[in-house]
């Protein structure tokens, strides 16, 4: 079955907190909402549960793959065209550990930036069910779910004082 | 509106502005949006004086070719200037996030900004890697040869990857941090920051990312930095010069680094305050905050130098005395005086009073001291190594100073005009403040009575 959204739009972080209280009392899960604001509120502000991530594996994958290339191409290149500098050994660990930090750094970069994308979950082709005074200073709570549930969440929002709500159907999806 | 309880507070709440977050977008989106005549004048000065720049670039590769390195020295100082100065300025902007100063929030973004110029300077740094010498024919170095697999040196591939990682961190980290403004124009205007915001719509897991992204990013950055400039000190200056083998110099470069990257934001703090129209939200207590560093990083570039000094001053080989000639008190004397002076004894003797680093304009002109002072110390650290053509592992001889002709002056004023117009014109699309950073810093900040006086209370929920 299809989820269906809808936003709550509050002004104030008391009333997005009493509508999440009633969203729970309704019967919403905490995978059912999602909290919208121009401005990062401290985690637990609206008594939500805070989002499981998993960012850190990211650069540390990308590092490991940034190490392991750059050992490849300085072990590659010292044992492919042996060239002996000023009596080093051919494989000669202190200036290949630079090229191993740039590498790991690079991968770790890149995989940093691809991990706050994709837990961001971004890019987004649009921005769903959303209203632009959300960045004026409103606090937006987006509920998906089935659409018979839609009464329900749409009355627990109101019932917190809801600014505003709007639908998929009434905003065309966008904003 | 200014709070209007004025007596016997400090200047924190003297200065506390209450604005709404709609306030904020309009201040940051439209009023420093617009283009005054100053800032086309600007524009257009250092957008000139850049294209000079490329034509004293011409005259010098019509008259010196890539093969005489004595020619490139101002160049390669140039290039240098940038990357300790304004391209070490997004430092700044994490090391006082993971400070989690509250003062910070007007000045992250102006660091940040920074990030951008490292564009110019990784087109600009494409000649030095056919300036530094191959690795054969004597010259002591550190690396393995890649000539199998590049038109230049080894040593330029690895400076070359370095400084590339270090851009992308930086234009990564400058994106991440703007993405909320992004979003916040796009509900605003529209046009590109549809684009630009990719979709953005501040859940709650999105800003979570976007915290700990910045810092992963920030500590990465600072961390590619000095790598760098490690890189630098030793392909494009050290290892040209026979019997110079100083552990000290890459940390002293990277503490080179870090004194000019405050130096750099608070100079530009300090125009965007008077000429940016950020009055109202820069104020002492940011060019009070960043002068405490400020005046430690000068202290520490003394105690290095002086290290770098005592050793081969006390060793007192010929080898020893030779590099000190070519670096200290020989030809470069001069220079070596101003940067110096500039660089430490102004900034010690200023900065060691309060009444000092308790104001705007006393950082300020120290801060332009540092970046006068830094162009000496380039010049002191690169053109004179650019000029030796002995290999092995002692000088015979110091050759004379090399004096910049007109070609050099046009690419020094041309290249550093340059890095200013790309920041001028970033800050167009780019908001100068961080305005969820501002409105973030609203939401937890009050000011409450506190016995008699009238105290700023700051929630720091992290």
């Amino acid at each position: 079955m299809v989820d269906k959204s809808i936003l709550g739009l509050f002004k104030d972080p008391d009333s997005t907190a009493d509508a999440v209280d009633s969203l729970r009392k309704a019967g919403f899960g905490n995978h059912t909402f999602d909290i919208l604001s121009g401005v990062p509120y401290p985690e637990g502000t609206f008594g939500e549960h805070g989002p499981g991530h998993k960012l850190f594996v990211f650069p540390l994958i990308g590092a490991i793959c940034g190490f392991s290339v750059a050992l490849l191409l300085t072990l590659g290149t010292q044992v492919s065209f042996p060239m002996v500098q000023g009596g080093k050994p051919l494989i000669a660990i202190p200036p290949m550990m630079v090229i191993m930090y740039e590498g790991t750094m690079l991968g770790a970069i890149l995989f940093t930036v691809l991990g706050v994308l994709f837990e961001s979950r971004l890019p987004r082709p649009g921005v769903g069910l959303y209203d632009t005074r959300i960045t004026e200073g409103f606090i937006g709570l987006l509920v998906s779910c089935p659409e018979e549930k839609i009464g329900a969440a749409e009355q627990a929002l109101r019932g917190a004082g809801a600014e505003d709500i709007k639908t998929e159907s009434a905003s065309g999806g966008g904003r | 509106m200014r709070n209007q309880h004025q007596n016997g507070t400090n200047h924190q709440v003297r200065h506390y502005q209450a604005l709404s977050p709609a306030q904020i977008n309009r201040f940051g989106l439209v009023e420093l949006g617009s283009s005054g005549p100053l800032y086309r004048f600007c524009v257009r000065l250092f957008g000139i004086l850049a294209l000079l720049g490329i034509v004293g670039f011409m005259m010098r590769v019509a008259s010196s070719g890539f093969s005489d390195r004595a020619a490139w020295g101002y160049y390669v100082a140039t290039v240098v200037f940038i990357f300790v100065t304004f391209q070490a300025a997004p430092t700044v902007a994490f090391a006082i996030r993971a400070a989690k100063g509250h003062w910070r929030r007007p000045v992250s973004r102006i660091a940040e900004l920074f990030a951008v110029v490292g564009v110019l300077n990784l087109i600009l740094l494409l000649p030095v890697l056919f300036l530094i010498p191959p690795i054969t024919g004597g010259r002591k170095t550190f690396w393995f040869e890649l000539h199998w697999l590049l038109p230049f040196s080894a040593p330029g591939f690895f400076l070359f990857f370095g400084m590339l990682a270090l851009v992308v961190c930086g234009l990564c980290l400058l994106y991440l941090s703007a993405l909320p403004d992004f979003a916040a124009a796009r509900d605003a205007k529209g046009g590109i920051y549809t684009g630009l915001a990719r979709g953005w719509v501040g859940s709650q897991r999105q800003w979570k990312m976007l915290k700990s992204g910045l810092n992963l990013l920030g500590a990465f950055y600072l961390m590619t930095f000095v790598l760098v400039t490690t890189l630098f000190a030793w392909d494009v200056s050290e290892t040209l010069v026979p019997g110079w083998k100083d552990a000290i110099y890459p940390a002293f470069h990277s503490i080179t680094g870090l004194q000019g990257a405050i130096a750099s934001t608070i100079l530009a703090l300090g125009i965007a305050r008077k000429f940016g129209g950020l009055k109202n939200h820069l104020h002492m207590e940011q060019f009070w905050g960043l002068s405490k560093p400020l005046l430690a990083t000068s202290l520490l570039w003394f105690y290095m130098g002086w290290s770098t000094f005592l050793t081969y001053w006390y060793g007192r080989t010929l080898a020893e005395q030779h590099v000190l000639q070519l670096l200290m008190f020989g030809p470069y004397f001069t220079v070596f005086v101003m940067s110096f002076l500039l660089k430490f004894l102004i900034p010690l003797l200023f900065l060691i009073w309060n009444r000092v680093r308790m104001s705007i304009m006393g950082p300020v002109l120290i801060a332009l001291s540092i970046l006068t002072g830094d162009i000496f110390e380039m010049v002191r650290l690169y053109v004179g190594p650019f000029t030796i053509t002995e290999v092995g592992h002692e000088m015979t001889h110091v050759p004379a100073a090399h004096l910049p002709d007109f070609a050099d002056i046009l690419i020094i004023a041309g290249a550093i005009s340059g890095a200013i117009f790309i920041y001028l014109v970033s800050s167009k699309i780019i908001p100068r403040i961080s305005l969820w950073d501002m409105k973030e810093g609203m939401l937890l900040t009050r000011v409450q009575s506190f016995h008699r006086a009238e105290v700023l209370v700051i929630g720091k929920p992290e």
